[in-house]
């Protein structure tokens, strides 16, 4: 195996198993050996990163695996990221991600969040307790092809038509997609979401159908 | 022998002694917008005012027919009492932690348990339970939420924070949880000694969506089962989210009510439930809360026939929930009773 794919491999596995060290080492070496950054990303930690998708969705590892990974993927990217040439990203889409106002439970939009990026998707993350005002001025100003919205509580849900209505009424051209614990395909339906996705890993596979990749 | 009192026929099912007529107790949250009014207690004052918390959580039986009182309407009573900043939340949305306090070995050496008889709104909660006991003439079951000791630990640490300790400081992850057991313990126990007739232990992040079975058998379920040890009363156990994989172990603690979400299927939870009695389930927002009159006695029947023993949303109840709606399943529920 060549060196380039042998660095592919290891970042991939060190994404899958967590190590965070494995993946900020292998990153140093693959910059100093002159392999493009970008394609680090794209060929190692990002499929790193599905696999790791792939096994939640399975419940074959749960949150605290995939934050492991995460973080894995993260640190690696943070020494690639100053070695990528802007020209050369190529962007799948961009998302506006939020929680919506009276709810502060952001783990599972973090993880639509960084599966999202793993899968090359622009995100914008507007953070938890978002009112509405923000969701729709950033998908506004950023153009984005979709915005993303979570609640888990039964109480802060209720927000979500407002925000749908707000996006219509201001002509604002995105889908709208959400999830969250009390939140259902039919609650979806019923509000007139684009689309409802039950875990982070379908969320992605769900942004990947709506923008027709 | 007469008729059994409402309190007697819901601890009698959770004692495993009638679980031939259901209960329509709710052991989750029962504010909505429309009791408020009714009550004259507007969230968030209901939250930090005994008389206006007492008086939405009996108006739940009064004008829906709920059969049970339940206490506090939030998650997040221990977590104010320890430190934890909290948003005070609007008509609508329920208090929320904003900051977590332990950020290492030493923020969480210097937290003590706090006095339930004093630190913040915990004495707010019991002299609501004591309030509610003496206007129900002790007919009727007084419930205290207390919440469970993983949850409780992801409010004091970030639950994301708590989440990776899992690999980097695990030895940090059972400190801090023997520490909200132990908070646990202390407020359910003062909660009982104020005249509660039953324990609601809510352990919502603590689901299968976040956690494996095996971490849940391993970390929470352990010390749940140390916290129901020190109950009088039976306690209700609710965890949101799809528990199947856990149901066995959500028993194992001692929990005689096992709470399930809409999503688990009651058929499948029977069969791993030996002699706990079934709390669920019906959907609170589809359902409850935008259901037909229709969609919501057909699922209320279901979840009868289906076997659960206290027919109840699987979980809180969500405030823009029409009362209607809420009359209408407990009518559904009784109507059924009757003929069992």
């Amino acid at each position: 195996m060549e060196e380039k794919e042998k660095i592919f491999e290891t970042l991939k596995s060190a994404v899958v198993s967590g190590d965070h060290e494995l993946a900020i080492k292998t990153a140093k070496r693959a910059i100093e050996i002159g392999i493009d950054a970008y394609v680090c990303i794209m060929e190692g930690l990002s499929p790193g990163m599905q696999v790791v998708s792939d096994k939640y969705e399975k419940r074959e590892v749960f949150v605290p695996q995939i934050l492991r990974s995460a973080r894995a993927m993260n640190m690696a990217v943070d020494i690639l990221k100053p070695h990528i040439p802007v020209s050369s990203v190529r962007t799948n889409g961009k998302i506006v991600l939020g929680v919506v106002a009276g709810d502060i439970h952001d783990i599972g939009k973090n993880l639509v969040k960084l599966l999202c990026e793993a899968a090359g998707f622009d995100v914008i993350d507007l953070g938890k307790d978002v009112p509405v005002e923000k969701f729709v001025e950033t998908a506004k100003e950023e153009a984005t092809d979709i915005v993303g919205m979570s609640a888990l509580m039964t109480t802060s849900m209720i927000g979500m038509p407002d925000i749908i209505k707000s996006l219509k009424e201001q002509n604002v051209n995105c889908k709208v997609i959400i999830g969250g614990g009390p939140v259902s395909q039919s609650y979806a339906d019923s509000i007139g979401a684009d689309g409802y996705a039950a875990d982070a890993a379908k969320a992605v596979k769900l942004v990947g159908k709506l923008l027709g990749g | 022998m007469g008729e059994l009192t409402l309190k007697e026929r819901y601890l009698h099912i959770l004692e495993g002694r009638d679980i031939e007529r259901p209960s329509c107790a709710c052991p989750l949250q029962t504010g909505t917008i429309e009791l408020m009014k009714k009550t004259d207690s507007f969230w968030p004052q209901a939250h930090s005012d005994a008389l206006k918390m007492a008086r939405l959580s009996f108006g739940a039986w009064k004008y829906t027919g709920i059969e049970s009182a339940r206490v506090p309407f939030c998650l997040t009573v221990e977590a104010e009492a320890l430190g934890c900043t909290i948003k005070q939340g609007d008509l609508i949305s329920q208090p929320s932690v904003q900051k977590h306090p332990v950020s290492d070995k030493k923020s969480l050496e210097n937290l003590a348990v706090p006095n339930p008889e004093k630190d913040k709104r915990m004495p707010v909660i019991g002299t609501a339970v004591s309030m509610l006991k003496e206007w129900t003439d002790d007919k009727i079951p007084i419930i205290g939420g207390v919440v469970g000791p993983f949850t409780l630990a992801g409010h004091l640490r970030g639950i994301g924070d708590l989440l990776l300790d899992f690999f980097d400081n695990p030895g940090f992850v059972e400190e801090i949880l023997d520490f909200s057991k132990e908070v646990c313990i202390s407020f359910s126990n003062y909660l009982e000694d104020q005249g509660a007739d039953s324990i609601t232990i809510i352990d919502p992040s603590a689901t299968t969506e976040l956690i494996g079975p095996e971490d849940f058998k391993r970390l929470v379920a352990p010390r749940i089962e140390d916290i129901i040890k020190t109950l009088k009363t039976p306690a209700v156990l609710h965890i949101c989210g799809d528990t199947t994989a856990i149901l066995d172990a959500m028993e194992k603690t001692g929990a005689r009510g096992i709470s399930i979400d809409h999503l688990v299927d009651i058929e499948t939870a029977k069969t791993y439930l030996k002699n706990s009695a079934l709390v669920g389930n019906i959907n609170p927002i589809d359902t409850l809360m935008l259901g037909s009159k229709e969609k919501i006695e057909s699922e209320t029947k279901a979840c009868i026939l289906k076997g659960a023993d206290i027919i109840a949303p699987g979980c809180g109840i969500s405030p823009k929930t029409p009362t209607e709606n809420i009359v209408n399943y407990i009518n559904v529920a009784k109507k059924i009773r009757g003929k069992l």
